[in-house]
């Protein structure tokens, strides 16, 4: 009886493993007959472009992108008896590259003045090689990540987004290279914060200076740190604050501590951005060494045709007084990639010598 | 007494029009956020969306990057999507995917259909993706179904498509 019994189980165990094995022979000789090649997604391209400029160009194989933008300036001085100045004003290569997960390395090499042309002259002699940045970024979570290298100071909106095809005009608003060094070499903790249904950017940084490739043309920073935050409240409105603590290598005891407020609206292609800084000396807390603003507004006129007009302050440590300055101008985006601008500049009381006239320049982003 | 069966009459004839009409402004399918098996049970919400497709928010829980895909901008699921996500028809993100690039970051990368994202996002364990809900199929997770004003839909019994294919 026992032995009928295990012949019967043996012969029930063989029987299961006979269907088990069909069904998988028939999953697999299903799952090979729905087997697609799995499709690739691209890149998207800018809209209303011809090529690929504006979206860099992706090693392949790799997750390495190299991009960049360019340049060219004419400038024609009031009361300069030289006149004009045309400038191959920036070559600048971008370098990303992240490993899928936590790392990412990014570089931005920029060659400046390599070409100036002036009635009767030209030169290469201004001709340098700048590292804007440098730096290595490791990522714990969305809100916690790290980066170590030479980087952006994060103080007010312009610094952050400089480059010559994203902004609006040729002409950078004093106040965001005047009162503070325009990069920092050091630590940074940064990452986005959900708040209220939007999200919160911050950037807490230090630098104990030692710049990487310290531009000639800069005052760097000695000793730094400090701290920015930036809310969107909608997809049209962003508020930023910063705040700095820092020394600079010509000054290197004098410490000053600088508080910003920065804002950008856009809706239906117009915009409205602006930003107000207020720095002072550590020892004379009570009153400004340096202070400024600008408010820009852009009005689109046609497609691609916008017109700009900026006004703007800067009193610069030891002027009695600060100098207003009137922009006015046009800007045609042909395309997302290229950009042509044409403004005039206006200033009063330019104790500090500020270039007026007309600046127009050709920027390309590839 | 006649002009008040008169008048009903006509209330009644407009009710009829009005029902026959109803069809024409009926809802649009829901939008279905879909991801692979390995980022069912991932805590995604609408707003946590917009964060993943404005490219602020790149990792999932376990720290691998998220593989966010759009269709084509001109596609009709996209200009839905990035009205009702983003706030923007994807010609409006342009300055901002500039501005994203300066800092190296690049926007979504893009498959030419729905049937497309279903097969990549099947196969992609970090890839994020929708489809309209009629057409979710294979083996895609839905994490969550988005009306036309970017609220979270229960799940609810979706009505075929009008086009059969996705």
């Amino acid at each position: 009886m026992i032995a009928l019994r295990r012949r019967q189980l043996w012969a029930a165990l063989l029987a299961a493993g006979l269907v088990c094995a069909n069904v998988q022979a028939f999953a697999q000789t299903d799952a090979a007959a729905d087997e697609v090649p799995v499709p690739t997604p691209q890149p998207e391209l800018p809209q209303n472009s011809d090529n690929r400029l504006a979206r860099g160009y992706t090693v392949p194989g790799t997750r390495a992108r190299i991009g960049g933008y360019g340049e060219v300036s004419f400038i024609d001085e009031n009361d300069n008896a030289e006149r004009w100045r045309a400038t191959l004003d920036s070559i600048s290569l971008l370098l990303n590259w992240d490993d899928g997960a936590r790392w990412r390395f990014f570089a931005e090499v920029e060659l400046e003045d390599s070409l100036i042309l002036s009635p009767g002259d030209s030169t290469t002699d201004e001709a340098y090689v700048s590292l804007e940045r440098l730096h290595v970024d490791y990522t714990r979570s969305d809100f916690l990540q790290l980066r170590v290298g030479k980087y952006l100071t994060p103080i007010g909106r312009w610094n952050l987004i400089h480059a010559a095809p994203l902004v609006w005009t040729t002409s950078r608003p004093l106040m965001t290279d005047s009162t503070f060094p325009t990069n920092a070499t050091g630590a940074m903790i940064f990452g986005v914060v959900p708040l209220f249904h939007r999200a919160i950017d911050y950037s807490i940084y230090g630098s104990i200076g030692e710049e990487l490739f310290p531009n000639p043309e800069l005052d760097t920073f000695k000793e730094a740190y400090g701290i920015r935050l930036n809310y969107s409240f909608d997809v049209h409105t962003q508020i930023g604050t910063s705040f700095a603590s820092f020394e600079q290598e010509l000054t290197p005891d004098e410490r000053k501590e600088m508080f910003g407020v920065d804002f950008v609206w856009k809706y239906h292609r117009w915009e409205l951005q602006g930003e107000w800084v207020y720095r002072r000396l550590q020892q004379a807390a009570e009153r400004a060494d340096e202070r400024g603003y600008y408010v820009q507004l852009v009005a689109p006129l046609s497609e691609r045709l916008y017109a700009v007009a900026r006004t703007e302050y800067l009193n610069k440590v030891d002027f009695d007084r600060g100098v207003h300055l009137q922009i006015g101008g046009l800007t045609w985006r042909y395309s997302p990639a290229w950009v042509f601008k044409a403004e005039y500049r206006y200033a009063v009381e330019n104790d500090i010598g500020v270039d007026e006239g007309l600046l127009t320049s050709f920027a390309v982003l590839f | 007494m006649r002009n008040a069966s008169i008048r009903m009459r006509r209330w009644l004839a407009g009710l009829c029009l009005l029902a026959a009409m109803a069809p024409l402004h009926a809802e649009p399918v829901p939008i279905a956020v879909i991801v692979a098996a390995e980022h069912a049970r991932e805590a995604i919400d609408p707003d946590a969306l917009t964060l993943i497709y404005r490219r602020k928010r790149l990792h999932w829980a376990d720290g691998s990057r998220i593989e966010p895909i759009n269709l084509p901008a001109d596609h009709p699921l996209r200009l839905r999507f990035s009205h009702t996500v983003l706030g923007l028809k994807p010609e409006q993100m342009q300055d901002y995917w500039n501005e994203m690039y300066f800092q190296g970051v690049s926007p979504p990368y893009v498959l030419a259909s729905e049937a497309a994202m279903l097969a990549f996002v099947a196969a992609t364990a970090n890839a994020i993706g929708y489809v309209s809900a009629c057409h979710v199929a294979g083996d895609v997770s839905v994490l969550f179904l988005l009306d036309e004003r970017g609220r979270r839909l229960p799940f609810v019994t979706v009505p075929p498509c009008a086009d059969s294919a996705p």
